[in-house]
């Protein structure tokens, strides 16, 4: 038997303890040979607070809507709308509130959250206004957060930039959350026939799903979800995960919008001028798909294939290391691709930091650039799914919510560099279509090719674009590459993919018709009528030649 | 790990130590060791107590050393209400704080994590690296003495 004076037990909990120095985190991490945190010091805070805030959203993107009907049935219906959901969510955000039983105050948390499928988000602590803000086009992090136990009014504000699109490179604290939070949607999408259950909840109709989780295995957190779903609405309003039947956190989620309009402004966040701020800076910059090579110091893999629906996202490098890190989105859904040099010691799988020890499959890889080369797949409700490989060059890692299939599929397709490959189209298996509208004094549009024909084939680069009169003569046009640049693109039958073009300058009046000569790298040469008209463009300067820019090949 | 215990970690070491820097300094040291240290780590047993075992002996190295260098008792480690918010000094609080500050570490740490922490007797003793009668003879003379503290501060409220 434990006697406890909770008299004075309470008294001493009431008293202040300081948080860490400055630079306490970014330190430790030094010492142990970490790389840079996966998320700003001073907002361990605020980091669980945005794992609350994606876990809720996760739970809530695990609904979908009201289900009806038998349990076998009502599971496959919700694990079809998971999935679904995950892939064409635009923005998500909430409040909510969160209880943790780790620590023995148990405290509770009240935030705000926002994401959106480019990657930025936003976590807010309702009580303190801590904030946290990340610009994924920037790779760029912010917080500002105040000291509980140095007074209400001092600001702490760190910036961590340089930060990788996503795993294995650390990526931002939001691609953490997202590994905690995506392991529920697995979880759910793993089972064969998930138990759900007709409840009640605050007095309305719900649906509670209970899942059984393997925990970590060398920090047990949790090996059981239970999600309570409000029938009405299909949101998930309460998720509580317990480990051997005891509580360890409690989530509940309030005013969730999902594809709302969020406030101009909502992932940035301006820090206060002579506030001290922490700098960090994990190395990465985003550049341009044609500078990787050169950033680098050796020619990219990109993939020639990606699953349907990703689209391009962003590429960054880490010039010190020569880490490439590639980036494509579908929804809330991110596949990372990335290539580093293989150095002197044995090959390892980059994730093996993740802390998951999950077991890996081995596959032996047929084409692409690593055509006979010995890949391990990992799948793992814990971890991101993810395959590696090594050439005698580099260690290459496919990852990201895609199936066992996909990750071999696009490794498979992977190449080097973004030029014509062995299934670059032909002339006869696309029909090319061009159009302009006038636009803040451009006539701006773009060239549209579509795949027709049976089997599959390959879009790259940046197409040679011309613009000529009917009898065949070329407009007098200046061409100027447009960037940024984008990986091939491989179109399935009924696919399309364009490449933007705008006029500027132009002072010779209307010429009617105008067609659109196109090239592609390779062997295409296509035209088309262009719809719109040059004359759509502002003259700006008559003694200055007009110019015609062209950008390159993505995905419509 | 460390983010879910940091906080009763900083606690346990900033009134063991009585000093932000050097609360820090050894929660610095702690968790390199705890982190170096995690695959001897035995399966099985309590994560919370083997880093709080760590922190604890860290702290006692910490005030060994100082007590070597300054040639100071244990019991005269720093006057805590001068590493607290100002504002805490007066009052309650700041009496307890100060009347812990004059207890030695061991039975301070017993109170911290038997009263304040709720451990139970067997884990508190387990992170002391004492026995659980040890344990409870520590414990005993804290709380005397941070209860005179508290009822001061009573008699005091009273008496206003």
């Amino acid at each position: 038997m434990t006697d406890r004076d909770e008299q004075l037990g309470a008294a001493l909990r009431e008293l202040e303890v300081p948080e860490h120095r400055p630079g306490f985190e970014l330190e430790l991490r030094r010492r142990l040979g970490q790389p840079a945190p996966r998320h700003l010091p001073r907002r361990g805070y605020v980091a669980g607070v945005a794992a609350a805030a994606v876990a809720a959203g996760l739970a809530l993107l695990l609904v979908g809507l009201p289900q009806h009907g038998p349990t076998t049935a009502l599971a496959a219906r919700v694990k079809a709308k998971v999935a679904e959901r995950l892939a064409s969510a635009e923005t998500l955000s909430g409040t909510f509130v969160y209880h943790s039983a780790g620590s023995h105050v148990p405290a509770a948390t009240r935030g705000s959250f926002a994401m959106d499928f480019l990657g930025n988000m936003r976590v807010e602590d309702l009580d303190t206004h801590a904030v946290a803000v990340y610009d994924a086009s920037t790779g760029v992090e912010r917080s500002l957060n105040t000291s509980a136990s140095m007074g209400g009014s001092t600001l702490f504000a760190a910036e961590r930039s340089g930060v990788a699109p996503g795993p294995p490179d650390g990526g931002p604290s939001d691609v953490f959350l997202q590994l905690q939070l995506m392991s529920f949607a697995r979880v759910l999408l793993a089972q064969a026939d998930p138990r759900v259950r007709p409840t009640t909840y605050d007095g309305r109709d719900a649906w509670l799903a209970e899942i059984p989780v393997a925990p970590n295995r060398r920090y047990p957190d949790y090996d059981h979800l239970s999600i309570t779903i409000d029938a009405a609405t299909g949101v998930a309003e309460h998720v509580v995960g317990t480990l051997g039947g005891r509580p360890q956190f409690d989530l509940r989620v309030g005013d969730l919008a999902v594809d709302a309009r969020l406030p101009a402004g909502v992932f940035t966040l301006k820090l206060p001028r002579g506030a001290e701020v922490q700098h960090l800076d994990d190395g990465f910059r985003r550049v341009d798909l044609t500078r990787v090579a050169a950033a680098a110091r050796y020619e990219p893999l990109l993939p020639r294939d990606t699953p349907a629906g990703y689209r391009y996202d962003t590429v960054a490098v880490a010039p010190r290391k020569g880490v490439v890190s590639l980036s494509f989105r579908r929804g809330f859904e991110q596949l990372m691709l990335t290539t580093r040099p293989r150095g002197a010691a044995p090959a390892h799988d980059p994730f093996r930091l993740q802390g998951v020890p999950a077991s890996a499959e081995p596959v032996t890889l047929h084409g692409g650039a690593l055509d006979g080369a010995l890949a391990r797949v990992t799948i793992d409700p814990r971890a991101v799914p993810h395959l590696w490989a090594a050439t005698d060059r580099l260690v290459v890692t496919v990852s990201g919510d895609l199936t066992r299939h996909q990750l071999i599929h696009v490794a498979e397709s992977l190449q080097a560099g973004a030029g014509p490959s062995a299934q670059t189209c032909r002339a006869d298996e696309l029909r090319v279509a061009a159009q302009v509208q006038g636009a803040t004094g451009a006539a701006l549009g773009e060239v549209s090719v579509t795949k027709v024909g049976r089997r599959g084939c390959d879009v790259a680069g940046r197409p040679q674009v011309a613009l000529v009169r009917p009898d065949g003569a070329p407009l007098p046009l200046g061409v100027v590459p447009l960037r940024p640049a984008f990986p091939p693109v491989a179109l399935a039958p009924g696919e399309s993919a364009s490449a933007t073009i705008e006029v500027r300058n132009w002072c010779g009046g209307a010429v009617d018709p105008v067609n659109v000569r196109v090239s592609i790298p390779g062997v295409a040469t296509l035209s088309a009528p262009l719809s719109g008209g040059v004359q759509l463009a502002r003259c700006d300067a008559p003694s200055r030649p007009p110019t015609l820019g062209v950008g390159w090949f993505r995905h419509d | 790990v460390l983010e879910r215990h940091d906080r009763p970690l900083r606690a346990l070491a900033f009134r063991l130590l009585g000093d932000r820097d050097r609360m820090d300094d050894v929660l610095q040291d702690a968790y390199v060791k705890a982190f170096r240290s995690l695959p001897r780590f035995r399966r099985g047993s309590s994560i919370e107590t083997w880093l709080y075992r760590i922190v604890y002996n860290a702290c006692l190295d910490e005030l060994r050393r100082r007590r070597a260098d300054r040639t100071q008792s244990l019991e005269l480690v720093p006057e805590l209400g001068s590493a607290v918010d100002p504002a805490d000094a007066s009052g309650r609080s700041g009496l307890l704080a100060d009347a812990l500050g004059g207890l030695a570490p061991e039975p301070r740490a017993a109170v911290l994590l038997v009263d304040a922490g709720g451990f139970d007797y067997r884990t508190a003793a387990e992170i002391l690296g004492v026995e659980v009668g040890t344990l409870a003879s520590r414990l005993g003379r804290g709380r005397a003495s941070l209860r005179r503290a508290l009822s001061t501060t009573h008699e005091g409220a009273e008496q206003r």
